[in-house]
Parts: C-alpha cells; structure tokens; sequence
C-alpha cells in the first residue's frame, strides 16, 4: 500500500514529537500519582484536610502561584489544585515546543524545500504535520489517563470520570499553544524566534493568571487567556466543560491561521524579518571558548533569570508556607512523600532545602543542553571549521565543557541567591551561606550529568541528546516512584538525585557526592579521551 | 624538494565499504594538483584525511613532512580550506566570521582580507544564516586566502558561484600559486581545473587510478582520445575524462 503525502509528512511530525510524548506522558502520569499517593498518606482525617485547607485558602500567596484551592478537604480537589497549578504549563510549553520545532526548526534546516518538492502543497504540508503532532499530543494525554484514572480507582476519593476530566483539563493546554506555536512558525525568521515569541505569550498569560487569584477584583483577567480558560474548568470540584469551546476556537483559529499563511508565503521567508544587516560586534570572537560562551550568552541569562526568578518566588513564600507547616502535620509528611527524605520544613531553611531537590533537576537539565548543543555544532559541520583551525581538539571540547560548567554554576547560584532574596523580603531569615551550601550540594549530580552528556557526544555523536535526556528521565523517574512506593533504600541509591539530601535542614551524604563528583570528572576524562581519537562526523 | 603532501597507501574505511582504497599521492610545494572524479569517488574523504579530521584505517598521509593525523595543529598554522558545503554560524555576520576565523587560526592579511570582500563582492554586514550557498562559500573562501596559507585545499569551491565570481576566484587562484602557495583543487568537472592544474589525479570508485598533468593523460587515455586533431582540444580533454570514468576502464 502506498501512503499519500499527507500520510508520509504526518508521519514525519508524529515521529518526531512520539517520543517526548510518551516521556512527558509518563512525568505527567507520575506526578498524579505522587500527589494523590502523599495526600491521601498526610492528610488521613478530616480534621486534618479542612486545616489544610483552611492554612492554603487564606494564603494570597500561594493562591497566586498555585491558582485558587478549591476543595482540598478531599483527595480530588487537593489533587486537581495541585496538579493544575503546573501541568498545564508544561502542556503548553511542550505543544509550543514541538510546533515550532517541527515546522520552523525544518524549514530552518532546509527540510520543508525538500518536502515541498514533492506532491503536497504547503497549506497541506502545515496541516499535515499538525495532525501527526496531534496525534502524539493525543498519546500523552492517554498515558497520563490511564495512570490518573488507575491511581483514582486504587486510593478512592474522585471517579474515574472525574480522573479522566482533570486529565483532559491540564492537558487542554497543549493544543491552544500548539497551534499558536504553528502560527509563530510562520511568521518569524527562525525556530528560536518562532518558539521565543509563542514563550512570550505564554509567559503573559501565567502572569495573568498570577494576578487573576492573587486579587479577587482581577479574577476577570483569567478569562483572557487558554491557561485562563483551563483553570476555569474547575475538574473535579465543579466540572465545567464549556471552556473547552473556547480553547477549542483558540485552536482552530491559530491551527488555521497557521495553515493559511503558510500557503501564501516562499520558503524560508518571513514577515517579521529580522534585519540581517548589522555592523560587526566582535566581543568574544577572539578565542573558540569566547564563541562557544557567546552562543550560549542568550539562553544561558534566560536559565539565570527564569531559575532565579522562581526561587525569588518560593523564597518568598518560605515563610507562609512554613507556618502552615507548624500548623498542620500532614504538609510535613506529605513532603516526605514525595521526596523520599524524612526533613524538617517548620522553618523557611528547611523548606527551602527541600526545594533544591527539585532545582537539581533543572540544573541538569542545563547541563545536558550544553553537550546538545555541542553535538549539535559538530553534526551541522561547524566543528570541523574551528576544528580546520590550529585549534587541538583537548582546547574546543575544554571550551564547551568549560563554558558548561560555568553555566551550571551560574545557574545554581540563582537559584540560591534568588531563595536568599525572596526569603529577606518575606522576612524569614534564611541566611545566604545556606543557600549557598543547598546549591553547592547538587554540584556533583550535576557534574555527573554534564560527565554523561559530554562522553556520549563523545562516544555516540547520533545518539547524544537521547543518552542524556534519558539519564535525566530515568533518574528523576526512579526517584518519584521509589518515593511512591516507598521504595527500600538500595533501590533508591541508584539515581544520582536520591543523594541530593535536603541540604541544609539534613546533612549532606558527603560519601556519595564525593561519588557521583568523581564519576563525573572520569566521565568528562574519558570525553576528552575519545573525541582526540575519533573522527568527526561529517555532515 | 620534499613534497608539501605526501600519502602513502592511504586508506579509509566507513563500516564495510572503502571510501578510499590504497591512495598514494605528492604534491610538491607551489604546485596546483587537482583531484578530479565523479561524486563519491573519495575527494572529500581524502581531503578530510589530509586535514585531520578523520583518521586512516591504514596508511599514511604527511602534510609539510607533518603526520596528518596526530600533528594536524601545526599543519593547520599553514593550511586554508574551503569545505564544499562551508558550515558557519548562522547568527554571526560575514564580517564576524572572518574575524573569529581569523582569530582563531592566528594570522590574517587585514588589507588583503578587505580586498577579498570588495573583489568577491560579499555583503559582510549580513548574516550568514541569511546568505546563499554562494554567498556563504564567498565567506569560506575569503577565510582560506586570507591567511596566504602555504597550502589551499579547495572541495569544490566553485559550486555556488556566479561565472563571474568564478574568474575572480581564478584570479585568486594565479594569485596563489605566483605567491608560491600550493594548491589541492577537488573537483567533478574537467572543465573547472583545465587550465589551472599543473597537475591532476583521477579518483574513481576510492582508487587513484591515474596521475599526471593534462597531456600525460591524453597520451595514457589511449589512441582514440590522443588521435584527435589538435584545434579540436577542448573536447578531446572532454572524451578523455569520460573515458577515464567510464566502466570499461
Ligand atoms: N562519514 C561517513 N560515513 C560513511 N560513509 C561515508 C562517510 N563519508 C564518506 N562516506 C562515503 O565514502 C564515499 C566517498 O565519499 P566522498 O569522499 O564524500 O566523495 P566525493 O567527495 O568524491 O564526492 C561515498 O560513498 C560516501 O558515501
Ligand atoms: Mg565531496
């Protein structure tokens, strides 16, 4: 059977986008569970659940971070609050990703010619890869159904209507922002701008949706944007599916728009051309390490800003947060659910060391960009140009490894003087030297992760980005499972984030940071061993 | 004279199959050598192996009396190249890159540099991940001359430019070699090094299988290429080539 061309291009984009659908399917699916698994472990008597609720309700703060709590006297209002408070971002941010990236990152690459060439015109091409890119977005939202509706019928508490609701509700949020992230692709010159601009919108409508539930006489704002709209779904506590219409007509209006400028527009042309003419700026063009850190210069401030700017936001929290704490015992057994470490969080410091177990995950998450980006440079050939230069192969990978780890330490600094400055605004006294020793304790994870993507671009150039995303993946996975399951401690040992101790509220397991530290250091040795002895891939 | 390039049963292997099979080669300096054969015959490869960038499965290639592999630094002190697809970065301008490359490679001949600009007729301030295949091997080849290396390797350098642009960059070429710079030149058509190789090298199917200058190939190719009469040159060259590629070799 021979496929048509919208076949063969659907499937291009359902190709690319399957596999982070069924990894972002699984964080998602784990993270319902976690939370319906803590709440109902903490917080056993109604007692207990009205104080929570109590303690959350009248917290501006976190109402405003969080979105409003609704019914957190039950396992599905509690789970719905939390789980809508960020899986929504992360669907909107992964439909934006995919749809520029598919679309623009192609052209950028000088794909979309080559498929144009053949039988499909361009509006049918867009629409194409739109639906193989739906139908990845449809196969996360059944793996996350299938665990959200499992972990409902198991602990009791909501329906398995009302699980596959609240599923539908926080993933709602992907499509708006995939077909928005489909129009940006046509209008900008390049992928980054593309996905930089659908950011921007997004980031706009969180901030909406911040001042929405910080402020009642706001509320009105939510009703301004598709994240607006997906919380006014309200799962479980007061289900209501009209909003849905509206994301729906967001969708069809970008998914169309998207389509039809596409038809009427040459390859590789844009209407928000950047100016490509622009006298020289020669700062850190002296040296491949000036280049590599130059390159890296715009996403790297974007880390410290977004890393930093949260932490500001939890440090201020710290202090509200702490005193529901005190208050109510079940938020200190339902931290240590979910993190696998027995902790203290009646003060601002220890809350705050819990929340630097998390910040270790997006510093590695960094790290890895760095030898993505380095795998990336020699498979597009731009290694082989420096490299052409009386440039040793020990002095380029120093120069990417170098302005890696400066980047995972400027970022792990951020993240602690961020928490430092949140927590001094709020007044809750945390001094910085221990924010500095919460950063300084996820260094050698992140060391090791860096060792992990740097030795796989070095021994498995294709397969690179994939290695070390996995290791994050798995890792991360291992850890909120175990933790899940309660997990004996042998299992656990086995991911780099179960030695990321809560520091400084516990002491930290100095053996095995001293452990993973080494394991990264060899793991960068045996980088620099193999790629002086390797050849280059050519493009 | 010692030769500037120097190989010696050079061979390369991807997986199963020989990408270059027992290549053994000189080019003296000054010299304007020419590895001519049709797509795939190995040119990029064996270029690759002279710079380094790939090793030898067996064999030996000596660049300035240099291994090409293990002291590919110092060979690149004196060498310019121009891949055939130039990979550069997109977000930096023309004029940028020359200065990185510049940079890095250690020494650059500013007011030659400039020149090269103006006589290729390169818009500098652009982006080169706005500019055309031919704009960006404009970039490329500006890079490569403007070092005045003592060798040029050259992958097809032609490719995307304008028939004007070409005799410019034939100029640069005469340039070059009255300079006393060497020059590699790859190519798939006869037509492009005619004229300008003292010398050439036929590649087909990852072997060598012949070397000489122009007239000494017409005289191997046989009678039937060597018998055309004298006025009808340009396309005796031409039969001769093809003869060289045709299978019944
Ligand atoms: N990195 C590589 N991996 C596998 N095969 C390669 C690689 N580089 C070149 N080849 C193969 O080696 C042969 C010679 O290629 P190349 O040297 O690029 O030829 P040319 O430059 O003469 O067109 C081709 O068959 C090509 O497919
Ligand atoms: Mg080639």
């Amino acid at each position: 059977m021979t496929k048509t061309p919208f076949a063969v291009v659907a499937g291009l984009g359902w190709r690319r986008a399957r596999t982070g659908a069924i990894a972002w399917g699984l964080v998602f699916a784990l993270s319902v569970v976690a939370i319906v698994a803590a709440y109902s472990a903490a917080y056993g008597t109604p007692e207990e659940r009205q104080q929570l609720f109590r303690l959350f309700g009248a917290n501006k703060g976190i109402s405003a971070l969080f979105g409003s709590p609704r019914g957190l006297d039950t396992v599905g209002g509690f789970t719905a609050w939390r789980s809508m408070g960020f899986l929504p971002l992360v669907t909107a941010a992964w439909g934006l990703v995919i749809a520029t990236g598919a679309l623009r990152g192609e052209e950028d690459e000088g794909r979309r010619a080559t498929i144009l060439a053949g039988a499909i015109s361009r509006s049918r091409s867009t629409a194409a890869t739109l639906t193989g890119l739906g139908l990845a977005g449809l196969l996360l939202f059944l793996i996350t159904a299938v665990f959200t509706v499992g972990s409902a019928l198991i602990n009791g508490g909501f329906s398995a209507g009302d699980a596959l609701f609240l599923t539908l509700a926080y993933c709602a949020a992907g499509p708006p922002f995939m077909a928005l992230g489909a129009f940006t692709a046509q209008i900008a010159p390049n992928r980054r701008q593309a996905s930089g601009i659908a950011a921007a919108v997004l980031g706009v409508a969180y901030i909406l949706r911040i001042a929405a539930d910080a402020d009642a006489s706001l509320s009105w704002l939510r009703w301004l944007t598709p994240i607006g709209w997906v919380m006014e779904l309200r799962p479980i506590v007061d289900p209501r599916a009209w909003p849905l219409l509206l994301l729906a007509l967001w969708t069809i209006f970008f998914g169309l728009l998207a389509i039809r400028v596409a038809s009427g527009r040459d390859d590789e042309a844009a209407f928000l051309q950047s100016s490509s003419s622009r006298k020289p700026r020669t700062f850190l063009l002296a040296s491949s390490l000036g280049l590599a850190l130059r390159e890296r210069l715009g996403g790297l401030a974007a880390w410290v800003l977004g890393t930093g700017l949260s932490m500001f936001a939890i440090g201020l929290l710290s202090k509200a947060i702490t005193k529901v704490a005190t208050q109510s015992g079940g938020l200190q057994k339902h931290i240590e659910q979910t993190t696998s470490n027995p902790v203290d969080i009646s003060t601002p410091t220890g809350y705050l060391a819990v929340m630097f177990v998390f910040v270790v995950i997006v510093v590695s998450l960094h790290a890895v960009g760095h030898s993505n980006v380095t795998a990336e440079e020699e498979r597009e050939g731009r290694s082989a140009t420096a490299l052409a230069a009386p440039l040793s192969r020990n002095a380029w990978l120093g120069g990417r490894v170098g302005v890696g780890l400066i980047g995972c330490l400027a970022v792990s600094l951020a993240a602690a003087i961020g928490a430092w400055l949140g927590s001094v605004v709020s007044g809750a006294g945390v001094s910085l030297l221990d924010m500095l020793g919460a950063a300084a304790n996820m260094l050698p994870a992140v060391l090791l992760f860096l060792g992990i993507g740097f030795a796989a671009f070095a021994y498995v150039p294709r397969h690179a980005s994939a290695i070390a995303w996995s290791a994050i993946g798995i890792s991360y996975l291992w850890e909120q499972t175990g933790a899940v399951i309660k997990a004996p401690e042998w299992v656990l040992s086995f991911s780099p984030f179960h030695w990321v101790k809560p520091v400084p509220a516990v002491d930290p397991a100095l053996t095995a940071l001293f452990v993973l530290g080494i394991a990264g250091i060899v793991l960068l040795g045996l980088a620099f061993h193999r790629f002086n002895r390797r050849d280059l891939s050519s493009k | 004279m010692t030769p500037i390039v120097k190989v010696d049963q050079l061979t390369k292997s991807f997986g199963n199959s020989k990408a270059l099979d027992e290549v053994t080669l000189e080019i003296d300096s000054g010299e304007v050598f020419a590895l001519l054969g049709p797509n795939g015959a190995g040119k990029t490869t064996l270029i690759r192996l002279l710079l380094g960038l790939i090793s030898p499965t067996s064999g030996h290639a000596q660049v300035f009396g240099l291994d090409s592999w293990s002291q590919s630094v110092e060979i690149h002190k004196r060498v310019g190249w121009v891949p055939a697809e130039p990979a550069l970065w997109p977000r930096l301008t023309g004029s940028e890159t020359l200065t990185l490359l510049g940079n890095l490679h250690g020494s650059c001949d500013e007011p030659y540099r400039d020149q090269l600009i103006d006589r290729l007729g390169l818009d500098a301030d652009r982006k080169v991940g706005d500019l055309s295949t031919g704009n960006r091997q404009k970039v490329a080849l500006i890079a490569a001359f403007m070092t005045r290396p003592d060798l040029l390797v050259l992958d097809e350098p032609t490719g995307g430019l304008d028939p004007l642009r070409k005799v410019v960059f034939r100029e640069l070429m005469n340039e070059a070699r009255a300079n006393g710079q060497a020059i590699l030149l790859s190519s798939h058509m006869l037509g492009e090094v005619e004229g300008e190789a003292d010398r050439v090298g036929l590649l087909r199917q990852a072997k060598l299988v012949r070397t000489g200058t122009l007239e000494e190939l017409r005289v191997a190719a046989g009678p039937s290429a060597a018998g055309q009469p004298h006025g009808d040159h340009e396309r005796s060259l031409e039969e001769l080539f093809l003869s060289l590629y045709s299978d019944n070799d």
